[in-house]
């Protein structure tokens, strides 16, 4: 008997069978399985064919934020999903460096003279991975397929709202053949729309546009889509590998139709959801470009690497008008004033977003030549002290001093954002708003259900350049407007510029509607988001859109490579 | 032991079932569905809940739920273009478990080490640096650890990969960071009971008769702390090997404890449920060997359990 060992354990060991060198060799294993399983890699260990990366290369070393959630184009609503299908899909039309929409599938598209009715013509030549041709029905498919209910698209809205009939057919009160898109021939694509609507060209850019070849969708089944080797691909890339849980590969498509102007051969998306870590692979070369958090942006500002972008996508407080304190204007306009957007941007975001004084971001489009923006001004007053007139008005109308509650999501920077404008509200109103912190889930709930006063917890990203994206909002029939605000004249506005041919009447009639949202004070803007980040200088044109899916990689080259 | 085994392995089942029937509930409680986006339209959204039948009475997707999980079909993700969530759990939980493995093996050795040099020398120095590390090792956080570990081996030295896991190098430094807090904990067990042996009357005889120190540890002493390190260890182990959110996402390991904490933002129920059935069952089995190790070793505790 050898003493070393607890005779217990050995007494039992015995019993097993075991002797004592076979134990120690038992617990000699343990420690040798890790080292064993690691130097074999045990098939656990992504190690991939990592391509040549760095300057002089043709590979592209891209974070991926977020694992991708749908391969399906009718399916996929989120970034990343939109990035990998916008690189390996082409639509009707592709945005421009200028984001301004391209022939792409389609050569060519005429207008009706009522500005109801285009006519694509499909481009000669363009092929599917697996060599079929690229027609006219492959979108028709597409778009009914992304409409029927069954599919149950969450984006099925953005061909609903636009196209004849489509939105009967999405609702299930009216049928697919009632939907106004004929594709007479193999390169003919005939659609009616409800209204003239000036950005269809740059909708049929849009992921949900994009075509599906029917032949091979249904051969598929239920596979179809179920990874990246389940769908047809008919853009500058195609993807080679993905593994959901560490990234993938896109490598340029051969069949593309526009290959030459593609410079790109090879794109690797890493995984990475840490963005300490992503800057640190940066730094080391083993990313090209990556989004970096606010709190770095001081750090990188006068950085050459360092790129800012502010997206059309608005950050912004609602106020619940059922709720009784929040019915009151005045009491309203007081919360939409009293808070400092400079400082919230400058002082507590610092990562280079905006301060918004309106609604629709600046940028988008306005009427002759300006931007929206340009013609309709700010509709906040940059003087918070201003809101103090507006809140005695309405304690005085109220009878009463009322509490006011706030209510956010409980992310960190929503906790910032939110205390800052308690500070600001005590400083300027003499108020000591109770703030309340829930899961963005929960928020959403609570909004639904009008169960707040005022929430911060809402945004909004532009899907087209259109001011309309925006304040199509807060019409009264709108899922997304949780305000209780009703308004005939703004509805009378927003819903007669959806069917006005003449633009700058379309124009001055959506400027109008904005500006009442501020005279009724229905909500008090926040910030316009900027996405910040790092790129090499051996990357250049890389291509972000301020709405819609992005970045584009079709344009994007790596100097020194070529 | 058979009967007892048997009869703890029926408790495991019971317990498993409970665990699976509230988690279920309770996510029905939470607020909001996983399609709350404010973009989707009311007819598109019931059209999904229908497509998942959430709309059925809260009974029948119960027992729909349970009937699948018996044929072992955990479900789909909603979030995860529709994978199987058996699918993305096998994939991940290799890693984690490897990760975890790694971590335990290692950490326990040298907690066993750090304990022992520390209840030996007993106030030296050397006690209170050991006493200081492990008392560091459980108080500091994991989030703390791994990015200081990060910046330090991979980024300033270059001596270990910053991130991924391509490699049995890439491996090293997420391990580590769990390692930590294995270390530190099994060296402060260790301590406490080495301690507690050393003050018993065999041990004060076996010093008497003469024996030297480092006799006496090894013949005496520590065979009998490491009985209790069982308690420490085995629930510790459930909870590395099954992943842990910080150390996969600062090294970009891809493991299943940070896909976890994904699906429970975006109430992605089928995920949640999975990943819990799993915690669940690593768990359970995680307890019911260690009872099974201290009938092993102990044979009392057997035979007083078996007349309960």
């Amino acid at each position: 008997m050898d003493e070393r060992i607890p005779a217990e354990i050995q007494h039992a060991f015995r019993k097993a069978g075991l002797s004592r060198r076979g134990f120690l060799r038992m617990s000699g294993g343990a420690v040798a399985g890790a080292a064993v399983l690691g130097t074999t890699g045990c098939g656990i260990f992504g190690g991939e064919e990592s391509g040549q990366g760095g300057e002089g290369g043709k590979t592209l070393l891209r974070r991926l934020s977020t694992e991708i959630r749908y391969f399906d184009s009718a399916l996929a609503t989120d970034e990343r999903s939109f990035e990998i299908l916008l690189n390996g899909m082409d639509g009707l039309y592709r945005l421009d460096r200028d984001d301004q929409p391209q022939p792409a599938v389609a050569e060519s598209s005429e207008v009706s003279e009522d500005e109801l009715t285009y006519t694509f013509t499909i481009r000669e030549g363009v092929k599917w991975s697996n060599g079929d041709p690229v027609t006219s029905h492959d979108f028709k498919f597409a778009w009914l397929r992304a409409l029927d209910p069954d599919t149950a698209s969450e984006y099925a809205y953005i061909i609903g709202d636009v196209i004849k009939g489509a939105t009967e057919f999405n609702s299930g009160e009216g049928s697919r053949d009632q939907v106004a898109i004929e594709a007479p021939d193999d390169r003919t694509l005939k659609v009616t729309l409800v209204n003239p609507t000036p950005y269809f060209l740059s909708l049929t850019a849009f992921t949900t546009y994009f075509p599906q070849n029917e032949a091979y969708v249904k051969e598929q089944g239920d596979q179809y889509a179920a990874g990246p080797q389940n769908i047809l691909y008919n853009g500058p890339f195609v993807m080679q590998n993905y593994d959901a849980a560490a990234g993938g590969t896109m490598v340029k498509n051969d069949q593309y139709w526009d290959k030459d102007n593609v410079a790109i051969e090879r794109i690797e998306f890493k995984l990475v959801k840490d963005l300490n870590t992503a800057l640190q692979l940066y730094e080391r070369d083993e990313l090209h470009l990556t989004e970096i958090s606010g709190d770095q942006v001081p750090r990188f500002k006068d950085d050459p690497e360092f790129w800012r972008y502010v997206a059309f996508t608005h950050f912004f407080g609602v106020m619940n008008q059922e709720d009784p304190v929040m019915a009151n204007k005045n009491i309203r306009k007081a919360m939409m004033i009293g808070f400092d957007r400079q400082k919230l941007t400058g002082q507590v975001l610092q990562d280079g977003s905006e301060p918004a004084f309106a609604f629709v971001p600046p940028g988008m489009a306005g009427p002759e030549g300006q931007t929206f923006r340009q013609a309709g001004g700010n509709l906040v007053p940059q003087d918070p002290s201003q809101a103090k007139q507006f809140w005695d008005k309405g304690v005085q109308e109220l009878g009463r001093t009322p509490q006011i509650t706030l209510l956010t999501q409980d992310s960190s920077t929503a906790r910032d954002l939110i205390t800052f404008i308690q500070q600001q509200y005590r400083e300027h109103l003499g108020i000591e708003a109770e703030v309340q912190i829930t899961t963005f889930e929960n928020a959403l709930d609570r909004a639904e259900r009008r169960d707040y006063q005022i929430s911060f917890a809402s945004g909004w990203g532009a899907d087209y350049g259109d001011p309309m994206t925006f304040l199509s909002y807060f019409l009264t029939n709108s899922g997304s407007n949780r305000t209780g605000f009703s308004n005939a004249r703004y509805d009378q506005l927003v819903k007669g510029a959806q069917g006005e041919a003449d633009e700058a009447k379309r124009m001055r009639m959506m400027l109008e509607a904005e500006k009442i949202l501020f005279d009724e004070a229905v909500l008090a803007p926040e910030y316009f988001e900027a996405v910040v980040g790092l790129k090499k200088p051996f990357l250049q044109d890389f291509t972000k859109h301020p709405y819609g899916p992005d970045p584009d990689w079709k344009y994007a080259r790596l100097e020194g490579g070529q | 032991m058979l009967r007892y085994t048997l009869r703890r392995l029926a408790n495991a089942a019971v317990i498993l079932l409970i665990i699976i029937t509230v988690t279920w509930f309770l996510l029905k409680f939470l607020p909001g569905t996983p399609f709350n986006d404010p973009k989707l339209t009311a007819q598109a959204k019931a059209a999904l809940e229908e497509k998942y039948g959430l709309n059925d009475p809260l009974v029948v997707q119960y027992l729909r739920y349970m009937g699948n999980v018996l044929q072992g079909d955990l479900g789909t993700s909603f979030q995860l273009n529709q994978q199987p969530i058996t699918e993305i759990i096998m994939n991940r939980l290799p890693v984690s478990a490897f990760v975890g493995l790694q971590a335990i093996v290692v950490g326990t050795f040298l907690g066993i080490l750090l304990g022992g040099f520390s209840a030996a020398r007993q106030n030296s120095i050397g006690d209170r640096i050991s006493t200081l590390v492990s008392v560091l090792g459980i108080s500091v956080p994991t989030f703390v650890f791994a990015p200081l570990l990060q910046y330090y081996f991979a980024y300033q030295w270059e001596l270990l990969p910053i991130a991924f896991f391509e490699s049995w190098e890439h491996s090293i430094l997420p391990s580590a960071a769990l390692g930590i807090l294995v270390m530190a904990t099994v060296a402060a067990y260790t301590r406490t009971e080495m301690l507690e042996v050393l003050g018993q009357d065999y041990v004060l005889l076996a010093k008497a008769k003469g024996l030297s120190g480092v006799v006496v540890i090894a013949k005496h002493v520590l065979r009998n702390s490491l009985i209790p390190l069982i308690t420490v260890i085995v629930p510790l182990a459930a909870a590395l090997l099954t992943g842990t959110l910080v150390v996969e996402k600062v090294f970009a390991v891809p493991g299943i404890g940070e896909q976890f904490i994904a699906s429970i933002v975006v109430n992605d129920y089928p995920m949640i449920l999975g990943v819990t059935i799993m915690f669940s069952v690593f768990f359970v089995l995680a307890y019911l060997i260690q009872d099974l190790l201290y009938g092993l070793v102990d044979p009392r505790i057997r035979i007083a359990r078996g007349k309960e």
